[in-house]
């Protein structure tokens, strides 16, 4: 259970992300966060993983209070959460077996990991892993000669390796074609129903919310404004999410 | 876009007014820049100096490149003195070629002789000379000539002496002619072996510069510094490590340097065999670890002390072997360097490089091994501080910051009075670090011990400012500090540019790194990657290309430098070229600045190629 108690985000120059935010996400669950632009998802999910440094408040994963961690604990619970992302953030002049790799970074005896060198067992996950996405014959290439697609199945492979509890995914299919962006939610969700990782997803689109999210949260300038089913959300629910702003700019 | 808006609202008259105002400045600026500057009209006009300047402009455009064969073809003709009663002149001919001396007598050096040639090699120098009666070994020259292109000449001279003799007296016409290169002229081969000198200074100082730069320009890395933070306590305890470590680390070293050329084992191959058995044993030992902990179980505290056994273990048996191969090297290099003839330089490098590591090692192991005690304390102290409770770890933020703080003033201090060497220097050390340590300690208890300081961004403003100072001056001024300390010579000169280029290259590199796209390192932080992973897996495959073009430019900038920095007393071409130019050769400077353009224009289009093709 990922416990997320009065959580709270500002930014140095003032900014207030995230007010007082607080929900559950049981184990395995699949969580979709909607909101506008700007509503503070892309700072909520970063919280969880530490990207960003929460301001007030408290992140709980089972016994560890990721909120508060430091030095080597942060990068022993950060290894259990894959984070994937928009902008796929490849390094691109690597090939796409050694992205995929990296995501054991957090594992490996980091001397050898320098210096290149990987288990022989992490690189025969690695190699599963991009099969399992459908790109294994891609594993030699070099990132940028992907497609974006591809790359997001490189993502994807790159955060299995972490043998996640969690999976975060900040706008995951924003960048690609709809045809493109059911089949990778659709692996994404295939995927971590099977290994039983709990997701948080923000996204863009209803229809994608609906067709693959356990449950929902929205929030709308930082606050949580709905918490409840996909098919929860019906005319009146979209206006208390999206309403006020669509007012503001129409 | 407020300001904007304000500037369209000035009025016309206004706005004439600002632009005259300006426009007056601006003449009085340049007005004022031309007198400082001494800029006149009579010293280049100056017909003396014109005289001078086309002078060696002249001398510089016939570069003094080859040696040539040369023809000599001379014929006789005679002179009597004084003249008889009747004066006549005289005919010689022989081949094609005539020669008429009228008057063929002198009386006095006032009396003015006219020779002239017909049938001469057209376009063709000569000289006149005549030797003197009775004087065998010299001959005086009385003029020069030239043909015009029919091979005829005609010229004027007078005697500079008159030896009276019955007999008719020699003079000489002797015409000379260059025939083809015989070879590169003097000036030419030290050009050659000054110009190599010059590149391999630049490729060294490149080389040693980039390789210093790459680590440097990560701390001076805005993104990958600003969000390292420690407790005051971390940093502390990282300040009190750096001397403990670096002491023990070079006593270590110092220690098993001297146990390994004690006169026990003296010789040369049983030392080989040892050094090599010794590597074995390290590597052994390197596999081990590697395949101990790659499997990804969590690490228990009993693993880390093994691991830290293990790299201690290691580290001393490299120390060992290196030490034996260093004795090993000396004898080697020494043995080679007689023996290999032209070759022996790859001996001489063998020697000198032991003689660092034996000479050297001491220290730069000990600067690592305090490195390393610095990282550990940082971390146990931020660990310590994190995991206590409060009033516990207040109390070792106090007792660490009391102890760093003195440490820290009395580094300062020392260092101040090795510099200035004052009368009594307890005031400059003991006290203030004792009185410093109080006083930290004091402040640090009204702080929170659990704060992190913004330890990274402290670092890389410090390491940018000292890059910025280093690079803001010239080499060529370093140059004369390093010919102080090392002498004059392409030695110092390496030593000036590798400083500057360190500095400039470390800032250039650090721009890089500020630059790549922050998305793949964010991705790489969050699979729980350490920072030196991140560097090694987010940041180097992004900067590769820059750091790879920046160095070519860098080399190229070197090169250029390092033809002047000579001039500072570095070595290289510029040593000559200024000797050419007090000298007065102005057709050997010549060359010498052809061989800089052509090196220069040749490395700078072959960098732009390569950099356009990488970037
Ligand atoms: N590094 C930062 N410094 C200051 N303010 C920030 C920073 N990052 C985000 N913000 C601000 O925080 C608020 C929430 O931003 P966030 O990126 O979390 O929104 P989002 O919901 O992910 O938007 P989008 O759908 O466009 O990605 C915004 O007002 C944004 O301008
Ligand atoms: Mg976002």
């Amino acid at each position: 259970m990922l416990r997320v108690k009065n959580l709270s985000k500002i930014y140095d120059d003032g900014t207030q992300a995230l007010t007082d935010v607080s929900f559950n996400v049981p184990q395995g669950e699949f969580l979709s966060v909607v909101g506008l632009s700007g509503s503070g998802k892309s700072t909520l999910l970063r919280c969880i993983n530490r990207l960003i440094d929460p301001s007030v408040g408290e992140i709980w994963w089972k016994e560890t209070q990721l909120s508060h961690v430091t030095g080597e604990e942060l990068r022993r619970a950060r290894r259990k959460i894959g984070m994937i992302f928009q902008h796929f953030n490849l390094v691109d002049r690597s090939p796409v077996i050694t992205n995929v790799l990296s995501g054991r970074l957090g594992y490996v005896n980091p001397m050898a990991s320098v210096f290149g060198r990987f288990p022989a067992s992490d690189v025969k996950r690695a190699r599963n892993n991009l099969d399992r996405v459908g790109i294994g014959d891609k594993a030699d290439n070099r990132a940028d000669e992907l497609s974006g697609g591809q790359k997001q199945r490189v993502g994807i492979a790159r955060a299995l390796m972490q043998d996640p509890e969690i999976m975060l995914a900040d706008e995951p299919v924003a960048s690609l074609d709809p045809v493109l962006a059911h089949s990778i939610m659709r692996q994404l969700k295939d995927i971590t129903k099977e290994d039983n990782i709990t997701v948080l997803c923000s996204l863009h689109f209803l229809d994608l919310v609906q067709q693959y999210s356990d449950r929902v949260i929205a929030l709308n300038e930082g606050k949580l404004v709905f918490e409840g089913k996909p098919d929860e959300i019906d005319d009146e629910r979209f206006k208390d999410i999206y309403g006020k702003e669509a007012e503001r700019i129409g | 876009m407020a300001k904007r808006g304000k500037k369209e609202q000035l009025s016309p008259g206004m706005s004439a007014l600002r632009t005259v105002l300006i426009a007056v400045i601006l003449f009085l600026v340049y007005a004022f820049a031309v007198q400082d500057t001494q800029i006149n009209l009579e010293e280049p006009l100056d017909p003396r100096r014109q005289e001078t300047t086309i002078r060696v402009l002249r001398a510089l455009a016939r570069p003094n490149l080859f040696t040539f064969n040369e023809e000599i073809r001379g014929m006789d003709i005679n002179i009597r003195m004084p003249c008889g009663d009747e004066i006549i002149g005289s005919q010689v001919s022989l081949g094609d070629r005539t020669t008429t001396l009228s008057p063929n007598c002198v009386t006095t050096t006032q009396d003015v002789l006219t020779l002239r040639g017909e049938g001469f090699r057209p376009n063709t120098s000569g000289i006149i000379r005549w030797y003197p009666p009775g004087d065998v070994s010299t001959t005086r020259a009385l003029s020069s000539f030239r043909t015009d292109g029919e091979g005829n000449f005609e010229i004027e001279f007078t005697m500079p002496d008159v030896r009276p003799t019955d007999e008719p007296q020699r003079i000489e016409v002797e015409e000379k002619w260059q025939t083809g290169i015989s070879g590169l002229s003097e000036a030419s081969q030290i050009t050659l072996e000054k110009i190599t000198e010059t590149i391999l200074l630049a490729l060294l100082a490149t080389t040693v510069g980039t390789i210093l730069a790459i680590p440097i320009s990560f701390i001076a890395a805005r993104n990958l510094m600003e969000n390292f933070g420690s407790p005051l306590a971390a940093v502390m305890s990282a300040i009190i490590a750096l001397p403990i470590g670096y002491f023990v680390g070079r006593s270590i070293t110092n220690l098993l340097i001297n146990m390994a050329t004690t006169e026990l084992i003296t010789n040369t191959f049983v030392q080989l065999v040892i050094a090599v058995i010794l590597i074995i044993a390290v590597w052994a030992i390197v596999q081990f670890g590697v395949s101990r902990t790659a499997d990804g179980e969590p690490e228990t505290t009993r693993d880390r002390i093994v691991s830290i056994l293990q790299f201690v273990l290691a580290a001393i048996l490299s120390i060992f072997a290196l030490a034996y191969l260093g004795q090993v090297g000396l004898v080697f290099g020494g043995w080679l360097e007689s023996n290999l003839g032209f070759l022996g330089f790859i001996g001489g490098f063998l020697a000198l490089a032991s003689e660092f590591f034996l000479i050297g090692a001491p220290g730069i192991i000990g600067f690592l091994v305090g490195l390393v005690a610095m990282s550990y304390a940082s971390r146990f102290g931020q660990e310590a501080v994190l995991g206590l409770p409060d009033g516990s770890s207040r109390i070792l933020s106090v007792v660490v910051t009391g102890i760093g703080t003195a440490v820290l003033v009395f580094g300062i201090g020392s260092s101040l009075n090795w510099l200035y060497v004052f009368d009594n220097p307890q005031n400059w050390t003991i006290i203030p670090a004792i009185a410093g340590g109080v006083l930290g300690a004091v402040g640090t208890a009204f702080i929170a011990p659990k704060r992190l300081m913004p330890i990274g961004f402290i670092t890389y403003t410090i390491v940018r400012g000292i890059l910025n100072l280093i690079r803001s001056i010239e080499p060529l001024v370093y140059v004369i500090a390093f010919a102080v300390w090392v002498g004059i010579g392409p030695f110092a000169g390496v030593m000036a540019l590798t400083l500057h280029t360190v500095a400039a290259l470390g800032k250039l590199f650090s721009e890089q790194v500020e630059n790549i796209s922050e998305g793949p390192l964010e991705a790489i932080t969050a699979t729980g990657a350490n920072a030196v992973q991140r560097v090694v897996f987010a940041v180097i495959p992004q900067i590769v290309p820059p750091y790879i073009a920046f160095t070519l430019y860098r080399w190229d900038i070197n090169v250029r430098m390092s033809t002047i920095i000579g001039f500072g007393g570095g070595g290289g071409i510029g040593f000559v070229l200024s000797q050419a130019i007090n000298l007065l050769r102005y057709r050997d400077a010549a060359v010498m600045m052809i061989a800089i353009a052509i090196v220069v224009g040749t490395l700078d289009y072959v960098s732009s190629r390569v950099r356009a093709r990488i970037l």
